[in-house]
């Protein structure tokens, strides 16, 4: 088929479509009076002819519809013939209606939940300065690949690594906390740090300061960081509360 | 007289295709011309005539255009493009080849296997 016939008989199906039921009416028509007048010559009176020549001819709904097809429907006329045909047979079973709505509002949901999770997990940049450029570094001993460092060996890589630009040391444990808004000791879970640590994953502190090498010195045993939470929650986010020692209860 | 053969799939298109051949034809007039050729020996559905004519038009072997039929009515006829004719000389071949084949098969005897 030539691409020029074809692009004709669509558009002429596309935009003459009126002009093409009427033509394909007359045509048919046609065809019905003139083989009647052809049994009324071999001697059949004219009202038994016509419906001896349509009964002959068979369904003419049946055959318009294979000669629509046959020309060509317009893509967009069956698309819509296939929704409206979609949508009747949905209503007439509303058992299966219900079905498939909840099966695909399950998958859907589940689908959802599922890539909220991923997203957060592995899509989304961590909420740190420079996330793209932090990695964890993890000490292995024996089978253990997770094994706390010492610090010996956390001062080893600090000093001899030239791939890293700073490293924190972070040894996380759990603890208890008494606030002073609330009397009741709090278990957190807290983690002892290197001074460098909290810079690498905080620009600076709501309030106060993060850890300075002073901090390191013989003479100061002590010094603690929180988090806005537990600032609230156990301190009634008293801003005054920067430069006092909270009650804490630390294992060794 | 036969009861008249029903048509083989797939050839009513070489038909109709033969039949506007002769002549320009409108829909009526290609069932009358193979009858007419055939003897009545083949029975071709009415209904099934159109939708065929109008695949054949779709497709580009056959045009059609509207004119009045010999008792003054409107009818539209048929005529074969050149496509069309190469078509119609492609299809018949092959219908020959493909009977000659069968006819072989068929007549074949146990002395030639």
């Amino acid at each position: 088929m030539t691409l020029w016939s074809r692009l004709r008989s669509w558009s002429r199906t596309t935009l003459g479509r009126s002009r093409m039921e009427s033509d394909m009416d007359t045509e048919l028509r046609f065809h019905i009076e003139a083989y009647a007048e052809d049994l009324v010559r071999r001697g059949l009176p004219r009202p038994e002819a016509m419906r001896c020549a349509r009964m002959e001819f068979g369904g003419i709904e049946l055959a318009k519809e294979e000669c629509r097809e046959a020309r060509g429907v317009s893509f967009l006329e069956s698309l819509a013939q296939d929704i409206r045909f979609g949508l009747r047979m949905l209503r007439k079973s509303p058992g299966f209606t219900a079905v498939a709505v909840l099966t695909l509002a399950l998958g859907i949901g589940a689908n959802t939940a599922i890539f909220s999770v991923v997203d957060a997990i592995l899509l989304q940049p961590l909420p740190y300065p420079h996330a793209d450029r932090l990695a964890i570094l993890f000490s292995s001993l024996g089978n253990e690949h997770r094994a706390p460092a010492s610090g010996y060996e956390f001062k080893q890589i600090q000093d001899r690594s030239r791939l890293l630009e700073q490293i924190g040391g972070i040894w996380v444990t759990n603890g208890t906390i008494t606030g002073t808004d609330d009397p009741q000791p709090e278990p957190v879970k807290m983690a002892r740090v290197t001074i460098g640590f909290l810079s690498i994953v905080c620009n600076r502190p709501a309030l106060g300061r993060l850890f300075t090498p002073q901090d390191a010195a013989p003479t100061i045993s002590i010094a603690v960081v929180i988090s806005s939470g537990l600032w609230r929650r156990k301190f009634g986010a008293d801003p005054k509360i920067v430069g006092k020692l909270p009650t804490l209860a630390i294992p060794p | 007289m036969d009861k008249p053969l029903d048509l083989l799939q797939g050839t009513l298109d070489m038909l109709i295709l033969k039949a506007v051949s002769l002549g320009a034809l409108h829909g009526y007039g290609v069932l009358l011309r193979i009858q007419q050729i055939s003897k009545d020996r083949l029975e071709i559905r009415q209904g099934s005539l159109y939708p065929a004519l109008y695949r054949l038009e779709h497709q580009g072997w056959i045009t059609s255009e509207w004119g009045e039929s010999e008792n003054n009515h409107k009818a539209k006829y048929y005529r074969l493009t050149a496509a069309g004719k190469r078509r119609l000389r492609a299809e018949a071949d092959k219908w020959n080849r493909m009977a000659n084949v069968i006819a072989g098969i068929l007549h074949a005897t146990p002395e030639e296997v």
